[in-house]
């Protein structure tokens, strides 16, 4: 290869620009002038939608917390997991529940790709709920970027869209009944309502239509319009520039980008695109490692349209509206009220014609930000099974060490701690100091103490059903209005370690 | 001359309005496609050869509805919670059902006794029938409680719903 080709090729490699500026970037060296660093900016794609040099003030991690290209990286990492876990799952009632089966016992690393799925969403909300919290707390919502705020909050909408679709999607007992009651809210809007609840659900309620549909929206329509609504809100980003400190630009309508002094610019080649690979890398070494050693979401038991269970609450980001909704009329509380709450966060930058950024000129403003936090928090709170599932005492014992759905204190317990026996408060003891044994004095001590339960009496059973499977059974008597009563849970645990795929 | 158009403001108006209103009604009859035709009911009947218990309901999942019985006779009460529609349970001890999501709580015949519901649970329509299949009785809004008899069975259509009693008074 002729020496001109050869320079040629590795010129293209760096995206246009000349071999020798390449090797001085790499070596740290500052660039020539006029900068030819600013080429691959416009040549290249991938670089277009990263500026050529940022503010020194906006590029430490203290100030943005990088959020924004964080909620982007967990969107890509949805992207891929998702796409994986399609080799796998099947969108029918009868086969949705076995595919997420085949995926976590079965399909090579179906289980971590599943896990990293579930992890990457978490951190997808929350790292979009951040990033819009840093921005109403540095006032990066004003003129001239309010159009971006107003992208963000539809990115937020998006995001809840996607986590809300994607829960169905297991068609377990959780999935079902958690969006039987989210959907129920769309039949709560006026007029429109019912008309809507039928296009979401295909019929009059959750079944193999709705599933599709949740299926398309959340592999295809609400991926696209994330997408989408990602690149406007990066281009105007690029276009206005991130805010700078309220210290250095005090008031809206101060455009930064074109008057950054050249001494204190960044240039994203090479600093900040170093910067931000070690940022992800070490985001993506915790997910991994909790991927594979902490987190295990399980699937629980298979949808029943015909029975609800107990205790059944929303995810944790849809707390709050389960809170709203025991408050009072589910139009009222669970949709004109969430939905005038969304249109005002929209409209914000709109609404606050306050044009100073610092802290210390907009008490209004950050008053009424803590307030809505605490007041979702609180919310939250009240969303929380505990504060409306009555249960009767004698269930209320059994679902907190054997719960229908979910992990209680008997079975968070491992396999080999489970001895086989049928313990009884007035028989059987299980031998001391194990941790079954700590569990059981718990359970007895519960027992003797419960006074709304007269003569208690209560049981833990463990025998095996079949090999490598073994069935646990909570049962308690007791009195009622002088008539006997009795209460039983079980589930059965399977030793995968030992049994094998 | 001044005009109000010109010709090739008019030409343009009049393409944007067509191409407008053409993807509005595209769009408008995808929505119809995706809208669900009126009767989607899975199994509408349900036979029971008994009256209930006179103590505690019988719940009968497939219908997700509970088989009650009073002084006046038999009723088949919806266990479809009227506010987020969960699935009630009946709680021997209160003699009443229970959402387990929200918490909404309803007297053995569908009262309200606290919220967040609001409506009361829905009476679905039963159909008694003698031994050869003639109608003996059927419920009504104004006749929620069906006749019970010996050798009577009882057709309930899950799809007809008769509204609960609002208060005390209202059985």
């Amino acid at each position: 290869m002729s020496r001109s080709r050869w320079s040629n090729w590795l010129q293209n490699l760096c995206a246009g620009l000349p071999w020798r500026e390449c090797k001085r970037m790499l070596a740290g060296e500052p660039p020539a002038r006029p900068n030819p660093r600013q080429r691959p900016h416009q040549e290249s794609f991938w670089l277009h939608i990263k500026p050529v040099y940022y503010h020194q003030a906006v590029t430490s991690l203290g100030y943005t917390w990088r959020l924004g290209l964080l909620s982007v990286y967990f969107f890509v990492v949805e992207l891929l997991t998702g796409l994986a876990l399609l080799a796998w799952y099947a969108p029918t009632p009868e086969r949705a529940y076995d595919s997420m089966g085949v995926i976590l016992a079965r399909a090579p690393m179906g289980e971590l790709l599943h896990a990293l799925h579930y992890l990457a969403a978490i951190g997808f909300i929350l790292s979009v709920l951040l990033h819009l919290i840093r921005t109403y707390i540095t006032a990066s919502y004003k003129a001239p970027r309010r159009f971006i705020w107003l992208t963000g909050v539809g990115l937020l909408l998006l995001t809840l869209g996607l986590a809300f679709t994607g829960y169905l999607l297991p068609w377990d007992q959780l999935a079902y009944w958690a969006v039987t009651i989210g959907i129920s809210l769309v039949r709560e809007i006026p007029l429109a309502g019912g008309w809507l609840y039928g296009l979401l659900a295909g019929g009059s309620q959750v079944a193999g239509p709705t599933l599709l549909r949740f299926y398309v929206l959340h592999i295809l329509l609400l991926p696209l319009a994330a997408g989408l609504l990602i690149a406007v809100h990066d281009y105007k980003v690029i276009r206005h520039g991130i805010s700078l400190p309220s210290s250095l630009e005090p008031r809206a309508h101060d455009a930064p980008q074109t008057t950054i002094p050249v001494d204190q610019r960044r240039y994203y080649l090479l600093d900040v695109a170093v910067d931000e690979l070690l940022f992800l890398s070490w985001i993506s070494l915790i997910v991994l490692a909790m991927a594979l050693f902490f987190v295990h979401p399980i699937l629980q038991s298979p949808a029943n349209p015909t029975h609800t269970p107990p205790e059944i609450a929303a995810p944790w980001y849809f707390l709050w509206l389960q809170g709203l909704l025991k408050l009072g009329d589910a139009t009222l509380f669970g949709v004109i009220l969430p939905g005038l709450f969304f249109l005002l966060l929209l409209l914000l930058p709109y609404l606050d014609r306050n044009p100073r950024r610092q802290a210390r000129s907009r008490p209004l403003a950050l008053g009424l930000g803590a307030l809505v936090a605490v007041a979702l928090l609180g919310l939250s709170l009240l969303g929380l099974p505990r504060f409306h599932a009555q249960l009767p005492p004698a269930q209320a014992l059994a679902q907190r060490y054997l719960p229908e759905e979910g992990v209680g204190k008997l079975d968070a317990l491992p396999w080999e701690a489970l001895p086989q026996g049928d313990f009884c408060t007035d028989g059987q003891q299980p031998p001391p100091g194990t941790p079954f044994a700590h569990v059981w004095d718990d359970f007895a001590r519960e027992i003797a103490g419960a006074a709304h339960l007269p003569n208690a009496r209560g049981c833990i059973l463990i025998q095996p059903a079949q090999p490598h499977l073994k069935r646990i059974q909570v049962y308690i008597t007791y009195e009622e209005a002088g008539d006997a009563a009795a209460v039983l849970t079980e589930t059965y645990r399977y030793n995968a370690a030992e049994a094998g795929p | 001359m001044s005009r109000l158009f010109s010709r090739r403001e008019f030409l343009f108006t009049a393409w944007a309005t067509a191409i407008s209103l053409a993807a509005g009604v595209m769009g408008g009859l995808g929505l119809w496609h995706a809208s669900p035709p009126e009767d989607d009911a899975a199994s509408p009947l349900i036979e029971l050869d008994a009256p209930p218990p006179p103590d505690a309901p019988v719940e009968i999942p497939a219908g997700k509805f509970a088989w009650v019985r009073n002084a006046q006779g038999a009723a088949a009460i919806s266990q479809i919670c009227p506010h987020m529609g969960c699935v009630l349970a009946w709680q021997t001890q209160e003699e009443g059902f229970q959402c387990p999501c929200h918490g909404s709580r309803f007297d053995k015949e569908g009262r309200v006794v606290h919220g967040p519901a609001d409506h009361p649970l829905n009476y679905l329509q039963v159909t008694a029938l003698d031994a050869s299949g003639r109608v003996v009785d059927r419920t009504t809004p104004e006749h929620r409680w069906v006749r019970i008899g010996e050798h009577l069975r009882y057709r309930i259509d899950v799809n007809k719903i008769i509204p609960g009693p609002k208060d005390a008074a209202e059985t």
